[in-house]
């Protein structure tokens, strides 16, 4: 009898959990698609030439951490000062690379040490010296030479030396739009009733793609399938989730490779936490809760247009390290932030978005393991009811690849990046194969990410290898 | 959000749920007949050919006989559909497994006698007829078919009771539609799956929460395969609307270029511009239009808005200012202000305040573009915010089109701060130092960002009214407005002024001592030498300050 009662309650709760984060995915597409329509008309009628030549644009600190990039370093600045904005500067932070990555920057922009006083707003490590340009092209180039103290310490040296208004966060071997910064900060410039604290936009997976001179030339479909499955998850995630949170004001995470922020409310928060691996998504959570307990007016906006252009993982292994990681972080920012969770002072935060973290993106794959193995043992026990199992299987399978044609449609209605009707065929294919040979891998490494997390209290990066960009002849 | 959908197969673990969620332990079995005394088995075997065991069992007095054991009802329907009912035998029905035969071997169930056999109730049918204790009766004599009141108890409350379906079919009904559709398919399937799709029909149609999981198999399968087919014409459509704006794009500059240039008049030149009558092709004159007049001014661009008139693209871009849609509206707005400003500027005025932001920062920077003697008069009678995005554009607009800056100190005196913001950021641009008063009324307002702007236009126009007001108003202000006030020292300041910055200097603050000795070093060369002095008392540690601010890089 007991063991029928708690059977039946453990089934009604997955029962229920599975019906809960179908139907949330579901809203939030529905709601990003309106958002998306939105904003592709705004994007059209906007006139960014008024900026490009404005004496009033606002000062921004472009901040690009660089840890051992010696191979690609001179390449990404130049790319950097490319970016067509007028009141911009580039701050690059040497963060205790072991190789030459500073001799060859000092080398190539002409660069001498600065006689400089650091304001340390924000605890960072010791910051050995900055570096300044000889030649007046690069006047707005900062370099920065610290001790290592990990991304998070090196982007609140940058914080520390900026000048800017507000400072983009990226990862320097990233390839930012030309464009970037005058899309980021609209948002800033067209709020009056309340105070926009940070922006964020589309990240996009360059592989397979044709980049000269730090530029993108042409779009590809990545050849790799796991690169691939990254394109429509990108896809998925910024396309129908974080557009639909940005719209009701319940975004808890810009990306770490692309981000604009509000210089002062972060450094009124203590600028980044340097020990979490989860550093964006925690800063964007603790400027919101400092908004809020200070009774501010703010908001967190997401831009639909894809900005930025990474590197994505091609070896499972590399992939691992990286999902494990975002695991680490995420569990990392919802237990530093507990204190929102259900709390009805934090408003939407507190009651929508942090426990959908909880709920959806943390215990997801803990759950979904959990429920496999229950069903391995009724299964086991002859309890299991197979016409059901292929129903539900049938179920989840057609919703995801429908889930994952939407995200390719949305891409495609939106921005037409993909021409050719082979890469849309490569995508839609890969969106049929990714159920069973991408995402029971994530599921995997998001458990290793709690393993990791609360049994063997890992609390460091991994390494990220980056195989480089393919530079293709054009 | 890392993984939004996939994750969501663990609604594979869903699976399980049936196995007692729905079915508790109740099984299946089919009556073919009763008696009141035991009958022969075996005779009654041979009598209607049936090859499966047949079961006896005792309830309420009678002698009943089951074939089979099946987890579902509808499984044991099916199987009378498919081997009994073209036997002799009829009406036979699916009925639950009693417990004796569950727990206990037939034969054993065959031979308790133990309970007395109760004369005045038939097998399930209270209102049966009795009949003799030797007979063999079949269900159909008893006339207790299943589809009245002989029906196992597990169906009927299913059915009528706690399915939706059933509340909205009677049971009876949905017993035929589901027979349907076992018997029209199983025919076309192997046998082995048979019963595999028996028992997936079965709970389909008694559990609604599978029925409709099936439907949503359906559904999104659908779904994919149209969102794919949606894909592939878009992607079709969008390539072809590419090569024909591109075609067209082409000879329309053309026939443009022709007629700018007085190769031809415009009766030629609008000869030349082909389809127009076809709405894309009037969007990509439109969008060849605008891009031309960014290029040219004066007579040139008056030709641009007579090829505009002509082929009537302005009554088009009225119909787009009166859509419900805001993105059309400005479209049409911003079409007719460039195209055709002579229709433009009455509606332009009209959505000043509209509240709709987008729609009113079109017509904001609209306003100043037609309105070339005054063009942000529009600004006194605002009502609603002047973003900064809106500000920053109408600036542009106001430089591109070279019009003569009207004196923003009137502006100054609004109620709305970002238009106060706006003037104080112009009056700093245009150096208007005039009425300096109204500028250090402002040094007391209420946003930060304004008294912020307010001590810059101090310090960028030399105000030095302002000096005693920002010293006093200096302990009291925002950390962002002291470093504000303590850069315009360096302009505004004297000698007398030392004192207050040595004070900074003695701070700990590292932006404002940085600040205050860059006002106190560049001030004059009296400040330079104060610094120097200050600079021997080694606990201020004032050197590698003046090394920074040294440096005009930092």
């Amino acid at each position: 009898m007991i063991i029928r009662i708690v059977r039946a309650i453990v089934e009604n709760v997955i029962l229920f959990y599975a019906i809960g984060i179908f139907s949330i995915y579901l809203v939030l597409a529905i709601i990003s698609a309106f958002e998306l329509r939105r904003k592709y008309f705004l994007g059209k009628v906007a006139n960014y030439d008024a900026i490009l030549s404005s004496p009033f644009a606002p000062s921004i600190s472009v901040v690009a951490p660089a840890f051992n990039e010696s191979l690609t370093i001179v390449e990404n600045i130049k790319a950097l000062l490319a970016l067509y904005y007028p009141n911009f500067e580039i701050v690059v932070i040497n963060d205790g690379s072991s190789d030459d990555t500073l001799e060859k920057i000092i080398l190539a922009f002409d660069l001498e040490k600065s006689p400089y006083v650091v304001d340390y707003k924000i605890n960072c490590a010791e910051i050995r010296g900055v570096y300044k340009s000889k030649k007046k092209s690069f006047n707005n180039l900062t370099i920065i030479d610290k001790v290592n103290g990990g991304k998070a310490d090196a982007l609140n040296a940058g914080i520390n030396i900026s000048k800017g208004d507000y400072f983009i966060s990226i990862d320097v071997d990233s390839i930012i739009d030309p464009y970037a910064l005058q899309k980021l900060v609209k948002p800033f410039m067209e709020e009056t009733d309340r105070r926009i604290i940070a922006t964020g936009a589309v990240i996009r997976i360059a592989n397979s793609c044709v980049i000269k001179d730090g530029q993108l030339i042409e779009i590809n479909v990545p050849d790799k399938f796991l690169p691939r499955c990254q394109v429509i998850e990108y896809n998925r995630a910024f396309l129908m989730g974080r557009l639909a949170w940005s719209r009701m004001d319940g975004l808890l995470l810009i990306s770490g490779a692309l981000g604009l922020f509000d210089k002062e409310i972060v450094v009124n928060c203590g600028g980044y936490y340097h020990k979490t691996v989860g550093e964006d998504m925690e800063l964007v959570v603790r400027m919101r809760k400092y908004m809020t307990e200070k009774k501010l007016k703010y908001g967190v906006v997401y831009i639909p247009d894809p900005l930025c252009w990474t590197e994505a993982p091609t070896s499972y292994k590399i992939l691992g390290r990286q999902r494990n990681r975002w695991t680490r972080g995420t569990i990392d920012t919802l237990f530093i932030h507990w204190k929102i969770f259900f709390n009805p002072q934090y408003g939407f935060m507190g009651i929508i978005s942090h426990p959908f973290w909880v709920f959806f993106e943390w215990l997801a794959p803990i759950i979904e393991f959990f429920g496999l193995i229950y069903f391995i043992v009724l299964a086991i026990f002859g309890q299991a009811n197979w016409p059901f199992f292929f129903v539900l299987l049938f179920f989840v399978y057609f919703f995801s690849i429908a889930f994952s044609t939407y995200a390719i449609l949305y891409d495609h209605l939106a921005f037409h990046r993909y021409k050719k009707r082979r890469m849309i065929a490569k995508l839609v294919v890969t969106a049929w194969l990714e159920p069973f040979f991408f995402h029971p891998f994530i599921v995997y490494w998001a458990l290793r990410g709690n393993f990791d997390y609360f049994i063997r209290k890992k609390s460091g990066w991994g390494q990220m290898t980056r195989g480089g960009f393919e530079t293709k002849q054009t | 959000m890392k993984q939004i959908i996939f994750r969501l197969s663990l609604l594979l673990c869903l699976v399980g749920l049936p196995s007692i969620t729905f079915y508790g332990e109740t099984s299946y079995t089919v009556q073919v007949a009763a008696s009141k005394s035991p009958s022969d088995i075996k005779w009654f075997s041979s009598r209607y050919h049936i090859d499966s065991q047949i079961r006896e069992f005792k309830e309420d007095g009678w002698y009943k006989y089951v074939i089979g054991e099946f987890q579902t009802s509808h499984e044991a329907r099916t199987y009378i559909s498919l081997h009994l009912q073209f036997k002799d035998l009829q009406g036979p029905f699916p009925r639950t497994l009693p417990d004796s035969l569950k727990q206990k071997p037939q034969m054993e169930a065959a031979q308790d006698k133990a309970v007395e056999p109760d004369q005045n109730e038939s097998p399930g049918a209270p209102q049966s007829p009795s009949v003799s204790s030797a007979e063999v009766i079949v269900p159909e004599m008893l006339n207790t078919s299943p589809e009245n009141n002989n029906h196992p108890p597990a169906i009927q409350d299913w059915s009528e009771k706690y399915s939706p379906w059933g509340r909205l079919i009677r049971g009876s009904n949905l017993r035929k539609i589901e027979m349907i559709i076992i018997e029209g398919i199983t025919p076309f399937l192997p046998s082995a799956l048979v019963p595999f799709y028996i028992r997936m029909v079965d709970n389909a149609i008694r559990f609604p929460v599978v029925l409709f999981f099936l439907l949503l198999v359906i559904l999104f399968a659908l779904n994919a395969v149209m969102v794919m087919v949606a894909l592939e014409m878009s992607n079709n459509m969008k390539n072809k609307i590419e090569r024909f704006e591109e075609l067209y794009r082409e000879m329309y500059e053309r026939a443009l270029t022709g007629y700018i240039f007085q190769e031809y008049d415009i009766e030629t030149a609008i000869q030349r511009i082909k389809n127009i009558h076809r709405p894309r092709n009037r969007k990509i004159l439109v969008s060849v239009l605008f891009n031309f007049q960014k290029n040219i001014s004066g007579e040139l661009d008056q030709k641009l808005l007579d090829v505009f008139s002509r082929l009537g693209l302005h009554e088009d871009a009225m119909k787009k200012t009166q859509s419900t849609s805001f993105y059309l509206q400005i479209k049409g707005l911003s079409e007719l202000t460039n195209l055709y400003p002579a229709g433009a500027f009455s509606i332009v005025k009209g959505l000043i305040n509209d509240k709709n932001n987008e729609l009113r920062a079109e017509a904001q920077t609209s306003y100043v573009r037609l309105n070339h003697d005054e063009p942000f008069l529009f600004l006194k009678s605002l009502t609603r915010p002047f973003t900064q995005w809106t500000q920053l554009t109408s600036f542009y607009i106001f430089r591109l089109h070279k019009l003569p800056a009207p004196s923003f100190v009137e502006y100054l005196k609004s109620d709305l701060y970002n238009v106060q913001n706006f003037s104080l950021r112009m009056i700093i641009y245009f150096q208007q130092k005039e009425n300096a008063q109204e500028i250090l009324k402002l040094l007391n307002a209420s946003r930060e960002r304004t008294r912020f702007l307010a001590i810059k236009a101090c310090h960028e126009l030399g105000i030095q009214e302002a000096k005693p007001l920002l010293k006093q108003a200096y302990e009291t202000e925002t950390y962002k407005n002291k470093l504000e006030i303590v850069k315009a020292l360096l302009h505004l300041g004297e000698v007398k002024d030392f004192d207050f910055l040595e004070k900074i200097i003695r701070q700990k603050d590292v932006s404002l001592k940085i600040e205050a000795c860059r006002s106190m070093y560049f001030m004059n060369s009296a400040g330079m030498e104060n610094l120097l002095r200050l600079e021997l008392e080694k606990e201020l540690e004032i050197r590698p300050y003046i090394g920074h601010i040294y440096d005009p890089r930092n």
